[in-house]
């Protein structure tokens, strides 16, 4: 063997060893890799994701199936196997023989899961009986079901037909799925009398009695099509699609009568035979083979592609499986499905927004009115579309007939506004686009406004200008919607209460601002575009100050977002003076406690604790003033919880010292001598008798206290807490808030309670919150919220650093944490607060793993961390606390290196390099120097002891000069 | 040189005095291998009638008959021979079962058997292996059965390279020595497979 043959794919090597890591329970990453490798980084984001799908695939599918070999099959009791027909949906169909019988049926064998146990053998016999009832020319007829062996299967009439989903390849021009036994000749037959016949099944005799094909394969399979008659023409093709929907339709609107759904309506169950008669199989099947868990969390069956925007919900009606047909003619008449594409994210984004192209701007040959029955029937809204099958049936007669049909086109502005409406419960993918829309008319309409008063003045054009006022109006008032419909979608995300949170690290107070997605990112600097015009061209108009108020408080909202606490500080500012200045009756106005706990967390946001329980102290003024009737209102109580819980946060932060002086402190003039907002707002209300007279200077630290003022605040909230689940025990948002209050209790206890109170909380809430995860499976605040939980279990109680305590029950809560984490980040891969929480949970499991003396998994771990911190990082520089986490990480990795593996130089290298990037990122990484330079210091600090340990004395003196220097205050 | 090596050395130059209790001791440390290939060519209407473990074992009677003329430079080519040797088993069971003519010890793997099209069952199944949501299981189930076609629609060698490294488990110098490739030819044709496998992934999408 040469040298030249040993010469292995660089490339491979790294897969092997990422394929050894894996199977060895690891959980090594693409851009780990990707990251470490530089070199290689294309060709790894190229080859990897093709070896993880496949490693995936052998994960998922070596146990599910194993022992069934559904081909080799060769008698089932009376039935002898003649060959298998195909994969439909749940199950292998053969063609067998019922010998007693003496004739051809057609056998669906399911796998052996799906009926082990009697409960779901009795529902799917239950179900084969309603399915057996029916009896319709278009729904293939069920005889019975059996079992043979353990293998469960039901019995069909054979249909010599052609499932949709090959017609549709074969039509498409792609290679034919997979050549099983329903032959190509066949399938050409089939394709090319769609194409030229006028399909009339009504003519032919019983289209069961067909001469059965001979089951051989022909190669290209259009032979049959030389003996057609000339093309009629495409015309002729949509009218035969129409004429095969036609009798699907019939069929399903017969069978929604009858009480039975099918609700599993795909191509690949629907057939169309020699005859041009379409069939529907599986009917009502495919629920009866569900799995019982997932009945519960909601019927949703179906390939994805053609589910339901409400099936993704777990609601299923008539509709839904109209719908479904509409998807399914959509792909007959546009060659392609209405929605493309593999990407589950994407997918499942189009599939609820119902962003699926227009049928003529997929083909502009289809006929306008075809056009117009499959956009009604796919309507992303049930409640748009066809109330019944009949319907549709009707409608698709009517264009058969050339007679108008009943369904209307939709305007583009009706477009738009579904799709909007939409959008209030759907994440937002592609808001650019309206927005674009939007955006143009909105500034618009504005000038609009104001210049229509000009125009009243005129006498002749009085009239007009009255006209045109009240359109302006109504456009703004539609623009405002829409703005505000935009706004709710990328800020709705409830960020507030999850700005305060803890490093592991508490030299260190950090504030995670709620981080934004790129795409949310231009998105909201559109939007604030928006609202800072409207409010600079409307400041003067008395009548719009509702409007404007509501605008400053959502600028506050989007530059909370963006991390400009400052900004938003001065938005709500405004805001609270607007709302203050209209309210012209001494009536509490709610929107001012929201405001006052924005505010707040503005203000929690840029470490000005004090200033922050100022703010929550008026919000909690505000509702202590409310009438008790309206005090009672549970969600008024959900409110005053919230706020107790921020207040709790913010005092105890103060007083643990992390207040940041006077930074940013009432910063920047009133904009242009206008009415300026006091910049104190409390200025405005009789001081608060503890903080009254306060200004400037915070509480000095480590203040002795005698009361600890912020746990009452968290023990407040638990008691409404318990108030509220008292009355309504299942209502999600108050468990969750109950959930959430435990694990700030457990938190901010780290003094005062004993450790078995604060391990009774925290016990309590992950329960509380398994419970919730189980009930809503899909629901990602629920699965954040446990996991961050989870996390908070190892939350140190001590400020020095090094091992933690953790015992067994710890670890294994961090792991379940990590894994929570790790599917929040695959399932919304644009939100990168579940980025960060993954890579916080994996320095969380390097600790720990570290404590229990267990130190590659620690290494592994904390290597794990500082990788993926290191890459948010790198990719939100605006979020100063990723390069603080990085560093912490950092800083844990090299500890162990240093101090428990005996490996200094892995240190100084790792900490070295961690300078030079933070030196990188200058400013960018935290705009307050003082905090900037402590992280430094630490880093230089712990550079000094790793190059102590290797002997190099020298650099670690100056290593430590430089951390003296940066600590020395200015 | 590592610990590990220095045992393979001492239990090669073992074998190669034929000693039983070295052949064990390569048979149980590749027994997980061996396992994996006979659970992916075996003829599924065997599965009930014989066992996974009862094919090692013949196969394992099979080598001790054999191990006088065996001589092994390294652990991969007491790898290799041992893999052969089940295979040979496997097409003998096969013939003595079910009459078929197996074309090779290599019997082809047909993974559509592993995983029908995406459907409720796929989807149950692995809702409770994965805890995924319905709907992106349904989304897996998809993915799983346009993969498969892709594998399936590949170039036999190719296609043997994927299975082998992924339903095996083998490294790239296994899998060299049992197609008796070059370990180069291996190692730069999985690569080109795994590229080749996303281009259809990908033109699918």
């Amino acid at each position: 063997m040469t040298a030249h043959e040993d010469e292995r794919h660089p490339l491979e090597q790294l897969v092997e060893e990422f394929l050894e890591r894996t199977r060895r329970g690891e959980r090594p990453t693409i851009d780990e890799y990707a990251a470490a490798y530089p070199e290689h980084a294309d060709e790894i984001r190229e080859v990897f994701p093709a070896m993880a799908a496949v490693e995936t695939l052998k994960a998922e599918t070596s146990d599910a199936f194993a022992g069934l070999d559904p081909e080799s099959i060769e008698s089932l009791g009376d039935f002898r196997i003649i060959g298998p027909i195909g994969h439909g949906g749940m199950g292998v169909v053969y063609e067998a023989e019922q010998v007693t019988l003496g004739r051809r049926v057609a056998l669906k064998v399911l796998p052996r899961q799906t009926v082990r146990d009697d409960f779901r053998r009795q529902r799917f016999e239950r179900e084969a009986q309603t399915a057996a009832a029916l009896h319709h020319t278009n729904i293939v007829p069920i005889f019975g079901t059996g079992e043979v062996d353990g293998h469960h299967f039901y019995v069909m009439q054979l249909i010599r037909g052609v499932g949709l989903d090959r017609i549709l390849a074969a039509l498409r021009g792609d290679r034919p799925p997979q050549p099983h036994s329903t032959t190509n000749s066949m399938l050409g037959d089939v394709v090319s009398q769609l194409h030229y016949d006028e399909l009339d099944p009504s003519s032919s005799a019983t289209s069961t009695s067909i001469e059965p094909i001979a089951n051989e394969e022909s190669e290209g399979g259009h032979s049959a099509s030389t003996k057609r008659p000339a093309p009629l023409g495409q015309a002729a093709y949509y009218r035969n699609i129409a004429r095969v929907a036609h009798q699907l339709a019939d069929a399903l609107g017969y069978a929604h009568s009858q009480g039975t759904l099918h609700r599993d309506i795909k191509p690949a169950n629907l057939l169309l035979d020699g005859n041009g008669t379409a069939w529907i199989t599986d009917f009502g099947l495919a629920k009866a083979l569900e799995q019982a868990d997932l009945t519960r969390s909601g019927d949703v069956v179906g390939t994805l592609r053609y589910m339901a925007p409400e099936q993704l919900e777990g609601d299923f009606d008539a509709r839904t499986d109209i719908y479904a047909l509409g998807l399914t003619l959509y792909e007959l008449a546009c060659l392609q499905p209405a929605f493309g594409g593999r990407d589950r994210a994407k997918l499942l984004a189009a599939i609820a927004e119902g962003r699926f192209p227009r049928v003529r701007k997929q083909n502009p040959s289809v006929p306008r009115d075809l056009a117009t029955i499959i956009e009604k029937a796919c309507a992303p809204e049930p409640r748009d579309r066809y109330r019944t099958a009949h319907d549709l049936v009707d409608d698709l007669e009517r264009f058969l007939e050339d007679r108008p049909i009943r369904a209307r086109r939709i305007s583009a502005v009706e477009a738009t506004w579904r799709w909007c409406r939409r959008n209030r419960a759907i994440a937002a993918f592609a808001l650019i686009s309206l927005f674009a829309v939007f955006a143009a008319a909105g500034t618009g309409w504005v000038f609009y406004v104001q210049k229509s008063g000009a125009l009243q003045a005129e006498g002749e054009r009085r009239r007009e200008a009255q006209e045109a006022q009240r359109l302006a109006n109504a456009n703004l008032a539609l623009s405002l919607e829409a703005f505000a419909v935009l706004f709710d979608e990328v800020c709705g995300r409830d960020p507030f209460f999850a700005t305060v949170e803890q490093s592991d690290d508490e030299e260190f107070e950090i504030v995670t601002p709620t981080t934004v997605s790129d795409h949310d990112l231009a998105l909201l600097q559109h939007i604030l575009g928006f609202y800072n015009r409207f409010a600079e061209q409307n400041a003067e108009n008395a009548e719009l100050s509702q409007e404007i108020a509501a605008a400053q408080w959502r600028i506050g909202d989007i530059q909370h977002r963006l991390g400009h606490h400052d900004a938003a500080e001065t938005a709500y500012l405004e805001a609270i003076v607007l709302l203050d200045d209209s309210t012209a009756s001494s009536d509490p106005d709610l929107r001012l406690v929201e405001l006052h706990n924005a505010l707040g967390a503005a203000l929690v946001a840029q470490a000005r604790f004090a200033d922050a329980v100022e703010a929550l102290e008026a919000s909690i003024e505000i509702l202590d003033s409310l009438p008790s009737e309206q005090a009672a209102d549970p969600s008024i109580r959900l409110t005053r919880l919230r706020t107790h819980n921020t207040l709790g946060l913010a005092m105890g932060a103060s007083q643990s010292g992390h207040e940041r002086p006077g930074m940013g402190r009432r910063r920047g003039p009133p904009r242009d001598g206008r009415r300026g907002p006091p910049r104190d707002f409390d200025r405005r209300r009789p001081p608060h008798p503890r903080d009254g007279g306060r200004r400037g200077p915070p509480m000095p630290r480590g203040e002795p206290r005698h009361t600890p003022d912020y746990l009452q605040q968290h023990q407040t909230a638990l008691a409404i807490a318990e108030q509220l689940l008292a009355d309504s025990p299942e209502e999600p948002e108050y468990r969750l808030a109950m959930a959430r209050t435990r694990r700030y209790l457990a938190q901010q206890s780290r003094r005062i309670q004993p450790i078995g109170l604060k391990a009774h909380h925290l016990e309590t809430a992950i329960t509380l919150l398994r419970e919730l995860v189980a009930e809503f499976p899909n629901a990602a605040e629920l699965e954040y919220e446990l996991a961050t939980t989870l996390v908070s279990t190892i939350r140190r109680s001590r400020p020095e650093p090094g091992p933690l305590r953790v015992d067994e029950e710890t670890r294994a809560y961090l792991d379940e944490a990590s894994r929570l984490f790790d599917h929040l980040v695959q399932t919304n891969p644009s939100i990168p607060e579940f980025r960060s929480s993954l890579a916080g949970s994996f320095h969380a499991i390097g600790r720990a793993a570290w404590d229990a003396e267990d130190y590659v998994a620690a290494e592994a771990h904390l290597r794990l961390s500082v990788t993926r911190w290191r890459e948010l990082a790198e990719r939100y520089p605006q979020i100063p606390s990723h390069a603080a986490h990085w560093s912490f990480a950092t800083l844990s990795l090299s500890q162990l290196l240093t101090r428990v593996l005996d490996r200094p130089e892995d240190a100084v290298a790792l900490l070295e390099d961690l300078i030079d990037e933070l030196e990188r990122f200058g400013e960018s990484l935290d705009p307050d120097e003082r905090r900037r330079h402590n992280l430094l210091a630490q880093i230089y600090m712990s550079l000094s002891h790793s190059l102590r340990a290797l002997g190099h004395h020298d650099a670690a003196d100056d290593a430590r000069r430089r951390a003296r220097e940066l600590e020395r205050p200015r | 040189m590592t610990a590990a090596d220095d045992e393979t050395t001492k239990w090669l130059a073992r074998l190669e005095d034929g000693d039983e209790a070295a052949l064990e001791w390569f048979f149980s440390a590749m027994r997980d291998k061996l396992r994996r290939m006979v659970h992916y060519r075996l003829d599924a209407r065997l599965t009930g009638r014989v066992d996974e473990d009862d094919v090692l074992q013949e196969a394992w009677l099979d080598a001790v008959q054999r191990i006088e003329s065996f001589r092994a430079n390294d652990a991969t080519e007491v790898f290799v021979w041992l893999r052969r040797i089940v295979g040979q088993t496997l097409v003998d069971l096969h013939r003595q079962h079910l009459g078929a003519k197996m074309r090779s010890a290599n019997q082809e793997v047909r993974l559509s058997h592993l995983a029908p099209r995406a459907n409720s069952a796929t989807m149950s199944a692995m809702l409770v292996a994965s805890l995924t949501s319905p709907s992106g299981a349904a989304m897996r189930a998809e993915a799983n059965a346009s993969l498969i076609d892709a594998i399936e629609g590949m170039d036999p060698v190719d296609r043997e390279i994927l299975v082998l490294r992924h339903f095996e488990e083998l490294g790239n110098d296994e899998v060299a020595a049992v197609l008796e490739l070059t370990r180069s030819t291996a190692s730069y044709r999985y690569i080109k497979a795994l590229a080749k496998l996303k281009a259809i992934l990908d033109s699918d999408s």
